[in-house]
């Protein structure tokens, strides 16, 4: 039956030719274009760039502010990033017309203010995420301190009065 | 940007160690459903008639003295770099096995003197480009069309000076 119509539209002489790069055509449902990241709602928190099967997802420091890298060239399009953030601030769109003569046309970057370690005032992580384990944990008393402190006070604290 | 060039863009296909999956979309975009003859496009099968290389692939060591052969016999002045591994090496940038996508394979060129000055480079990225992303790019290097969407967001350029000063 299908060939059967296929044969009459060739009789009618229908044109089947796409006239693509003159006219915008949009992507079938359930394409994955680019993931784009809303600024204000990522907290920097990394999840997406361990789970980036190609590292297009970097997460940085640059003069004490880290900056998530989003390099699309090497972006697969697979949007696990999506799926694994916290925050829901990855949004896949349909967009696909990415091309570039510019390696600069091809990078996006969000930067966050780094939180200070209390004790030796090294910059660890983003306040966003800070702020997002406090919303969720409540006050910890070693929230503010960087990983090295944190251990060292929490050994101090376990071993404390059995010297 | 290929304003300058003053034929129609003949195209060689160069495998550079892909998957195919690239080699096939650029089959579909060939295809008379979307007929890239009529911007000029056409493949050729050889090296020395062709204008620009599309290549997909991140280079792997094993293709690499054909790669340089190739480019030693053709001299293209435009590279298409088509898909997530000829664009910056994909999921195998950190591989021993591969070169790394277009940019390391430019930097090997140059060094060896198969090139005197960079050439024109067109990424289209993804895992596989659509064959409209194909074309599409290929008629924005013409300049038959403008550029639609971008990367960066407007509200992302806009705030970038604010974002640098914190």
């Amino acid at each position: 039956m299908s060939r059967l119509r296929v044969l009459l539209e060739a009789f009618r002489g229908r044109v089947t030719l796409k006239e693509y790069p003159f006219k915008t055509l949009s992507a079938p449902e359930g394409f994955r274009g680019l993931p784009r990241v809303d600024a204000d709602e990522c907290i920097g928190c990394g999840a997406c760039t361990l789970i980036c099967p190609s590292h297009a997802l970097r997460l940085v420091e640059e003069d004490g502010v880290l900056v998530l890298k989003h390099f699309v060239n090497r972006c697969i399009f697979c949007a696990m990033c999506a799926d694994v953030c916290p925050q829901q601030a990855i949004v896949v769109t349909k967009d696909y017309e990415l091309a570039a003569l510019e390696q600069s046309e091809l990078e996006a970057s969000i930067a966050h203010v780094m939180a200070e370690c209390r004790e030796c005032s090294r910059r660890f992580a983003s306040e966003k995420t800070l702020e997002k384990v406090k919303e969720i944990l409540g006050d910890q008393p070693y929230l503010y301190l960087c990983p090295d402190c944190r251990r060292k006070f929490f050994i101090a604290a376990l071993t404390m009065g059995r010297r | 940007m290929l304003g300058r060039l003053r034929k129609s863009l003949w195209v060689y296909h160069l495998n550079t160690g892909g998957c195919n999956g690239c080699d096939i979309e650029i089959l579909a975009a060939l295809s008379p459903f979307y007929d890239p003859e009529r911007l000029g496009v056409k493949l050729v099968e050889s090296p020395r008639h062709a204008d620009a290389f599309v290549m997909t692939g991140p280079v792997t060591h094993q293709c690499l003295p054909r790669v340089i052969q190739a480019f030693r016999a053709g001299r293209p002045p435009i590279i298409i770099a088509v898909g997530a591994c000829a664009c910056g090496g994909g999921i195998w940038h950190d591989s021993s096995a591969v070169l790394g996508g277009v940019e390391p394979l430019m930097r090997t060129l140059l060094e060896l003197g198969v090139y005197k000055r960079k050439p024109v480079v067109l990424r289209i990225p993804g895992c596989p480009p659509r064959p409209h992303a194909i074309l599409h790019g290929i008629a924005l290097a013409l300049g038959a069309v403008t550029r639609r969407s971008t990367v960066r967001s407007v509200e992302e350029e806009a705030e970038k000076p604010a974002r640098q000063r914190i």
